[in-house]
């Protein structure tokens, strides 16, 4: 089951990183950043269903 | 239809007594478990997560041989990292970093975690191979014999011949300048190469072992988990402190706390640490009083989100 | 009759602060209409995965997940809820500032919730401590100078497997989830804050 379940990406390679000047970010962690600004964008933005009222 | 009476304004203090909508608690919470249940085994699948395996004397003193006497040297001399820390591992006069003028709360608290870094990574550990070799036994009791003056002659002067290569020859063409050094050293070596160090240091007099202090910090005096670390992006000047090995994403929660140590004067400060953390400690408890801070509090009433959040609300609101 | 007993008074006590109908509702103001809101059930529901997935890995002790790939697949199972738990804790986090959730008397609730993020922080780092590979050796290395300078590693060693260890799976698990338990309490207490 382990073997099946292995890493079919594997991110153990060499460290991608992004870098200017003082400022260095790995690729990972700005992907997860960046999903966090865009899944709370969303989360603000997207309509929510509405449904029955009570008084 | 009845109409929706909607309270102007309410008063967020008192209980809601407007208009509600049917809500199923328990359902929404199994949704939630089961989705993220789901999306966990997926990541998981997908990534797998990294175990890069760790560092020992043995591969340490292999890879980097030089390092590693040079390391050891500065153990047997006092003259390292951890001889020189300070609390909590040694006592040195006014070692410990300040928070700001000459308070310090690692002084304040002492040495805890005592190490004698001579004992803990030479002399206690060749104590073992002394058992059975009467030239070890001999070179231990010349050294742990002789006045600390001569001690650190013979240690400075093996430091400089590791340095400066062909140790062998240097030390047949001037044997008096080193003393018992090099016979010990030599040993310590083949010591760490057979693994036997890795064992010596995590070994104490109790048989149950769960503490790896003394190696760990035997390795981090060295250069070589600190250059395989660098090349990681791992270094606390590299924002290690977000960062996994590999491409796994790290700790983004930590981009403030490392933030500080990337820009002057924490930077090249020698009490960065104290100093990061005492600021980190500020803002946290600010953090954790954002209720109470005038200004702070105040922010999302000048910023539209809101405005977004509770549209559908405002528009019925508007219509009432 | 005689004096109230201390379980009578705790049981007066708790269903005056938690009747049933506020404990376990199943309406809700109309004002709670926003995505934002499902990101702290989806933090819980992180949270119980990354119990779960502890528990398994506790099964058969730290150093299974080395030699064993059912043991690697639970490690990634606990690796990847503890991103899923801060990711989604840090945009309930920015939802709820954006609200100014703290209104009417709920200080207390932003309060827990910062702690909570406080100490997940600790946890997590106690977990990369107790993994028994490089990245402990690392981390631990590297994290000693900044506790040591604040005073806190000379009973905190973050160098001492055994002890990281059992703050990592008993102390702090038992804190975040008290801490967890008393925040919900209190949003079922006062109630969703209303717009402002």
């Amino acid at each position: 089951m382990g073997a099946v379940l292995g890493a079919v990406v594997g991110l153990d390679g060499r460290p991608h990183y992004l870098h200017s000047g003082w400022f260095l970010i790995s690729v990972a962690n700005l992907v997860v950043i960046v999903a966090m600004l865009v899944v709370f964008a969303l989360a603000i933005v997207l309509p929510f269903p509405l449904g029955r009222r009570e008084q | 239809m009845t109409a929706v009476r909607l309270p102007q304004h309410a008063d967020p203090a008192l209980e809601w007594t407007g208009a509600k909508r049917r809500y199923d608690l328990v359902k929404e919470a199994v949704i939630a478990l089961v989705a993220v249940s789901l999306l966990t085994v997926l990541l998981a699948s997908l990534f797998s997560s990294p175990d890069v395996k760790p560092i020992t004397v043995a591969q340490w003193s292999a890879a980097a041989p030089k390092d590693f006497l040079a390391t050891a040297l500065s153990e047997l001399d006092g003259t390292s990292g951890v001889a020189t820390y300070g609390p909590p591992y040694t006592h040195v006069a006014g070692a410990g970093q300040n928070i700001v003028g000459g308070v310090s709360l690692e002084r304040a608290l002492g040495v805890q975690i005592p190490i004698d870094t001579a004992q803990a990574f030479v002399l206690g550990p060749l104590a073992i191979p002394a058992r059975t070799s009467p030239l070890i036994a001999r070179a231990l009791a010349i050294y742990e014999g002789a006045p600390p003056a001569r001690q650190r002659s013979w240690t400075q002067a093996f430091a400089t011949a590791v340095d400066k290569g062909n140790v062998v020859a240097r030390v047949r063409a001037h044997r008096t300048l080193y003393g018992p050094v090099p016979a010990m050293m030599a040993e310590l070596l083949a010591m760490a190469r057979s693994g036997a160090l890795d064992g010596a240091l995590i070994s104490t007099d109790r048989f149950y072992q769960t503490n790896f202090t003394k190696a760990l910090l035997f390795l981090s005096d060295g250069s070589y988990l600190e250059n395989t670390a660098a090349k990681q992006n791992l270094l606390g000047s590299q924002w290690g402190m977000m960062n996994e090995t590999g491409n796994y994403p790290g700790q983004a929660w930590l981009w403030l706390y490392t933030f500080w140590y990337q820009i002057p004067p924490f930077s090249t400060s020698a009490n960065a640490d104290a100093q990061v953390w005492a600021i980190m400690g500020a803002l946290s408890l600010a953090f954790v009083c954002v209720p109470f801070i005038p200004g702070v509090r105040s922010l999302p009433r000048y910023v539209p989100l809101y405005r977004l959040i509770w549209r559908d609300y405002y528009r019925r609101e508007a219509s009432a | 009759m005689s004096a109230p007993t201390w379980t009578g008074r705790v049981r007066t006590r708790g269903l005056a602060a938690f009747p049933p109908e506020r404990l376990l509702p199943d309406t809700q103001p109309v004002y709670v209409a926003s995505w934002i809101y499902v990101f702290g059930v989806l933090t819980l529901a992180a949270f119980v995965v990354i119990l779960a997935s502890g528990g398994v890995l506790a099964l058969a002790g730290p150093a299974w997940w080395h030699t064993s790939s059912v043991g690697h697949f639970f490690n990634s199972i606990h690796l990847w809820s503890t991103e899923l738990f801060f990711f989604f804790m840090v945009v309930h986090l920015w939802g709820k500032f954006f609200m100014a959730a703290w209104r009417g008397r709920r200080a207390l609730t932003w309060i827990t919730g910062a702690v909570s993020f406080l100490v997940s922080i600790a946890t997590a780092f106690t977990g990369y401590l107790t993994q028994q590979n490089f990245d402990s050796q690392w981390i631990g290395t590297q994290a000693k100078d900044g506790l040591n300078a604040s005073g806190i590693g000379a009973f905190f060693n973050v160098l001492n497997f055994g002890q990281m260890l059992m703050w990592h799976i008993v102390l702090l698990p038992l804190v975040v989830a008290l801490l967890i338990g008393g925040h919900i309490l209190l949003v079922r207490r006062r109630g969703v804050v209303p717009p402002l």
